[in-house]
């Protein structure tokens, strides 16, 4: 599978780590945007969402 | 078996739970996606799974997810009661006191008038906490009445109606840290401190962490507040008072990224260990 995907912001090619899942959260390595694996086929990441008010612990 | 993992984005910490699940024999993980979830309560549809392992990012879903599945007899981890409890500072704080669990001064007020009287009768500093949230976000340290008077009108005014609902917390000032503990089951198996500069001290604030031994105190202190919540695996936030522990938060989906390497424990491990075995019957 191609582990390269593009930054939607920066437009940045990273390189994706092998057990990359869907949904899981990465950084952009370039402008740092967090974002979101959309999907592994075709590998597409997204912009992640904004923190809501009940997230995290 | 087969392990319901519910779920909405992945962060390291769900990643390194799935990864400890892919090394167990004979599990089968069923991924459980909280933005998918359109349950009937008479139909469900209902997982079919011995365990969920309860993941979510966002309390809310958790909270009402765990209650559906619970309703069809789907063992949950942690219970719904737990993440009631734990979703909520107000009722953490009660559950704590119920339990005789130390814990800082706190009181709860409806009306800026009456937040006020408590506050000055408390003495300052005091923290003004959101009733549900994490991450240290809207965390006030209130230092004086004029300060108290700005914040209380500008949560009045400009928050949504849960931000009226102030939970006051006496100040305790640390000794430039805080205490996380960690509790699997019957055990507290790690702790870190979390160390900052700021007087908030939480990791997505910028605290570092590093090891911190576990004390017969930390263990006794971070069981007992467990056992408050009914929480089976749960972050218990310890404060360092002069007259000793005092526990400020317990978390029920305990984020444990950053303290793995600092404490040389495998976490991840420890709570696959044991939600396999509830899964067994064994819990």
């Amino acid at each position: 599978m191609n582990r390269q995907a593009k930054c939607p912001f920066c437009e940045a090619v990273l390189m994706l780590a092998e057990d990359a899942i869907k949904d899981e959260l990465l950084e952009c390595s370039d402008c740092g945007t967090e974002l979101v694996v959309a999907s592994l086929e075709p590998l597409t990441l997204i912009e992640a969402p904004q923190v809501e008010e009940d997230w995290g612990q | 078996m087969k392990i319901g993992f519910l779920h909405s984005l992945i962060r390291k910490d769900e990643k390194l739970l799935l990864e400890e699940l892919s090394t167990r024999k004979n599990v089968t993980v069923v991924m459980i996606d909280d933005r998918e979830l359109a349950i009937s309560l008479e139909y469900g549809p209902f997982p079919r799974v011995e365990v969920v392992l309860e993941r979510c990012i966002g309390h809310y879903r958790a909270l009402h997810a765990l209650k559906m599945f619970e309703s069809s007899g789907i063992r949950c981890i942690n219970p719904a009661s737990s993440a009631d409890i734990c979703g909520s500072k107000f009722s953490t704080s009660l559950a704590l006191k119920i339990h005789h669990v130390p814990q800082p001064e706190v009181r709860i007020a409806f009306t800026e008038a009456s937040a006020l009287k408590a506050i000055e009768e408390m003495g300052y500093p005091v923290v003004l906490k959101p009733a549900v949230g994490s991450w240290g976000r809207l965390l006030t340290k209130v230092n004086d009445r004029n300060a108290a008077e700005a914040v209380l009108e500008h949560k009045t005014v400009l928050g949504t109606y849960h931000h009226s609902i102030f939970y006051i917390q006496k100040y305790i000032p640390k000794p430039g840290r805080d205490i996380r503990s960690f509790v699997v089951g019957d055990e507290c198996i790690a702790a870190v401190y979390r160390i900052s500069t700021h007087w908030i001290t939480n990791t997505a604030r910028g605290a570092v962490t590093a090891d911190c031994p576990i004390t017969q105190e930390i263990a006794g202190i971070s069981l007992a507040a467990a056992r408050a919540v009914g929480g089976e695996i749960v972050a218990v936030d310890l404060l360092e008072s002069p007259d000793g522990l005092l526990v400020n938060e317990v978390n029920y989906t305990m984020e444990f990224k950053n303290s793995i390497t600092p404490t040389g424990v495998n976490i991840p491990a420890k709570i696959i260990d044991y939600v396999l075995s509830a899964a067994a019957g064994e819990r």
